[in-house]
């Protein structure tokens, strides 16, 4: 028995690494062409069931490498996030926007929360495969990236030329008798065309591309050789040049932001690597911290959309931009309020509303979506999926934080956490659900393609381990 | 091969220079200012100055339409009901009865979808039912949706509340605009516009419309034009800017085969306008915004029509 079981497992082996190489190809394929946002929302479609379809058939890499029992385990583990992506196509507003086609909707919210979990899922089963190195996954995200960043940011040089939002600030041209403005917008590739855009919208690839070089400050002890510092430095440059070219001010103040951090957590980690209690102290700290400052803000948020104790003390430059509609805190307020009171009718009379309140906002009349990825889910999905959201990005940061230092940092791990935490501060500032200048599609990020690499990304980085609440804040190392 | 690469190097530059859609660039009032006479257009394209034949067209079934074809009245001047009558067959889409604004041929009602003025809305649910956005030059050829002028070219046929955002204004002096394409195939000829002036009520005013069309000469260089005079035009003038006319002529009933037009001209004269009859001892009134009247008036566009056309 035990000789048969010995064999089994040989055989299996056997059988793995025959076909490894051809997963990591085909795995790293798929992803490059997510980010590379290949074919529009039809190719995102095909994508999404090929990466169920290879993420299905790679499963006995993860098997072989963490055994069934510690698989199980880690299945437990997700099971809030299983149930959050399911939720997501499950609400009161989505219910509202295929009330005409019913099925279609269902069918939509089923292939988003396969589409996602498959991703997640192929992720992880490339992270066991021992012969595919992290440089190759980070390259073939890099390069998946780079290539749409080229393309588009070749285009609107030569459309607009460089340093247009700079140059041309405050400047309006006419399309179908309407006014635009040059400085807001650039070009996108969607599908095989090129299309006007959002800023917003066009530039994440960009923001990503660029976000990822903060991750070589977590370069490890390993010396390396010019060539991976031409590669992966040359490639965030790219995304870097690309949002200077326009200039996109606002994400570049992100971009140093992403740097700033990066460059002081780096620098805290070698000064306290040796002071392990040191390290603890100032980690719960900061996550703490992180947790009150976010929880205090949300609750302010929504204190003032009840009351208008903020809106209405004229403090500088707040008050008003919460009393602005179409301003950032504005845009929040009426989403808190469009989610409390389900109308303006009912806001103005106090009236509580448990459906929007439970499941979002069950009217296409959009109150204006703000630019926050947050509070846009709030307004879809309500109250119980937000707090859900809050308390699954906090375990993620937990997460990410061990993923990156246990066993010693290392610039490839780096680039891959400083392109979810770009990913995540982008999409918290510059969230875009109607992009295109030209014609109004509503275009809702979790169906594009990027939000399915970063599931990937996400998932490579994965460890049930780091995200066990038994263990404290802290993975312990 | 060292050409070669000089070559490719020039056209990159070139390329990456070209800088298309940063040709046209306004200020964001441009046009569309508190001061009537610095909202005049009069950009004439290149090459337009050229002699032109003359043909004058009458008010008249063979002759040019002119809005609803009552004038005692500025709230009566307005729409399409002339042209309706003498060429119902123009405002057919299949069996479609193609009217004035999504609520029929009055002055009431918008022929958009809706929407604040410098934002886009999506039009399309209005083909096939009203007959700005079913006819409109922008339906025919993607080159009409660019520009400034893409305002005429929109469906756009009444204010809706945009003020000059929907209006080209003109003085006497014109303007002229080579289109996108050369036009293969049309049977008539359209456009939609009101008086505008910075004196009076709302009135009748007059105007002599010239309308010049381009095309190329048998040397493919040079343009020749043809124009056409529309003598006495009545347009309803400041009472409210969702009075418009629509105003035009068949391309058979005067005998010329567009076939070929790549540019068109307007200009007009001012015929007469009533509120000269108000004016105090020493003040005056002109077409001619360059001039130092004490008032002026002018012409506003909405809307040029080539319905049914085919380009190239």
């Amino acid at each position: 028995m035990e000789e048969e079981t010995k064999t089994s497992k040989q055989n299996n082996e056997r059988f793995l690494k025959r076909y490894d190489t051809v997963f990591s190809f085909l795995g790293l394929e798929l992803v490059a062409l997510l980010f590379f946002g290949f074919g529009g929302a039809t190719g995102t479609m095909i994508l999404k069931v090929l990466g169920a379809l290879l993420a299905f058939l790679a499963f006995p890499f993860a098997e072989n490498a963490m055994g069934k029992e510690k698989l199980k385990k880690s299945l437990i583990t997700l099971i809030p996030l299983l149930v959050f992506f399911l939720l997501l196509g499950l609400s009161g507003f989505w219910m509202a926007y295929y009330q005409d086609s019913i099925g279609y909707g269902i069918l939509s919210g089923v292939l988003q929360f396969l589409g996602l979990i498959a991703l997640m899922a192929l992720g992880f089963c490339l992270k066991c495969i021992p012969s595919l190195k992290k440089e190759t996954v980070v390259f073939a995200l890099l390069c998946g990236l780079a290539v749409y960043v080229l393309l588009t940011g070749l285009y609107s040089l030569a459309r607009y030329g460089g340093f247009y939002a700079a140059i041309y600030k405050g400047q309006y041209y006419y399309f179908d008798g309407v006014i635009f403005p040059i400085d807001k917008e650039t070009k996108a590739l969607v599908g095989f065309q090129f299309l006007e855009a959002s800023l917003s919208y066009g530039k994440v690839a960009a923001f990503l591309l660029a976000s990822s070089g903060a991750g070589l400050f977590f370069k490890g002890k390993t010396k390396k050789d010019w060539k991976f510092y031409l590669v992966f430095i040359g490639l965030p440059l790219i995304g870097l040049l690309d949002l200077i070219l326009v200039p996109h001010t606002r994400a570049l103040l992100i971009l140093a932001v992403i740097y700033l951090f990066a460059g002081i957590a780096s620098l805290l980690y070698r000064k306290l690597q040796k002071n392990k209690k040191a390290a603890q102290i100032v980690t719960r700290v900061a996550y703490f911290g992180l947790i009150a400052v976010a929880a205090i803000g949300v609750g302010i948020l929504f204190i003032d959309a009840m009351t208008g104790v903020i809106s209405n003390a004229n403090i500088p430059y707040i008050s008003s931009n919460l009393r602005a509609d179409k301003a950032f805190f504005g845009s929040i307020r009426k989403i808190i309020q469009a989610v409390i009171y389900g109308s303006s009718a009912n806001a103005e009379l106090g009236r509580f509303n448990l459906s929007s309140f439970l499941f979002g906002v069950s009217s296409l009349q959009s109150v204006g979506f703000s630019k926050t990825f947050e509070f846009n889910l709030l307004y879809m999905n309500g109250v119980p999926m937000f707090l859900l959201m809050l308390f699954l990005l906090f375990m993620a940061i937990r997460g990410l934080r061990s993923y990156l230092v246990e066993d010693g940092i290392d610039a490839m791990k780096g680039m891959m956490v400083m392109i979810l935490l770009g990913a995540f501060l982008y999409y918290s500032c510059f969230s875009d659900l109607f992009p295109f200048v030209h014609e109004l599609r509503f275009v809702p990020v979790l169906q594009t393609s990027i939000p399915l690499a970063l599931a990937f990304v996400f998932g490579y980085t994965f460890d049930p381990a780091h995200y066990s609440l038994k263990k404290g804040v802290a993975h312990e190392e | 091969m060292k050409n070669k690469k000089k070559i490719l190097l020039l056209a990159s530059v070139a390329l990456l220079g070209s800088c298309a859609d940063t040709n046209e660039l306004y200020d964001g009032d441009a046009f569309a200012g508190r001061d009537f006479v610095q909202n005049r257009y009069s950009v004439w394209a290149d090459g337009l100055e050229v002699p032109s034949t003359k043909t004058t067209i009458r008010h008249g079934e063979h002759g040019y339409w002119n809005g609803s074809g009552k004038f005692d009245s500025p709230s009566d001047c307005f729409g399409l009901s002339e042209a309706k009558k003498w060429h119902p067959d123009y405002f057919k889409d299949g069996e479609n009865d193609l009217t004035w604004t999504k609520t029929g041929d009055s002055s009431m009602g918008q022929d958009i979808v809706g929407g604040f003025i410098n934002e886009w809305s999506d039009n399309s649910s209005l083909v096939g039912t009203v007959y700005g956005q079913t006819k409109k030059l922008a339906n025919y050829h993607p080159g009409f949706r660019k520009g400034y002028l893409s305002k005429l070219y929109n469906g756009q046929v009444k204010c809706n509340g945009w003020s000059n955002y929907a209006l080209v204004i003109l003085d006497e002096s014109g303007y002229g605009t080579r289109f996108p394409a050369e036009l293969q195939k049309g049977s008539y000829f359209g456009f939609i516009a009101r008086g505008a002036s910075d004196v009076g009520a709302g009135r009748i005013i007059s105007y002599d419309v010239n309308v010049t069309f381009y095309k190329y000469a048998t040397n493919g260089v040079d343009l020749q034009g043809k124009s056409f005079l529309l003598e006495d035009v009545k347009l309803q003038a400041n009472l409210s800017a969702e009075y418009t006319s629509f105003v035009g002529f068949s391309f058979e009933d005067v005998n010329y085969d567009p076939t070929g037009m790549v540019a068109m001209s307007m200009t007009y004269e001012l015929k007469n306008d009533p509120a000269l009859e108000s004016l105090q001892a020493g003040e005056t009134l002109s077409g001619n915004f360059e001039d130092e009247a004490t008032y002026h008036t002018g012409l506003a566009l909405t809307e040029v029509l080539l319905p049914d056309s085919t380009w190239n």
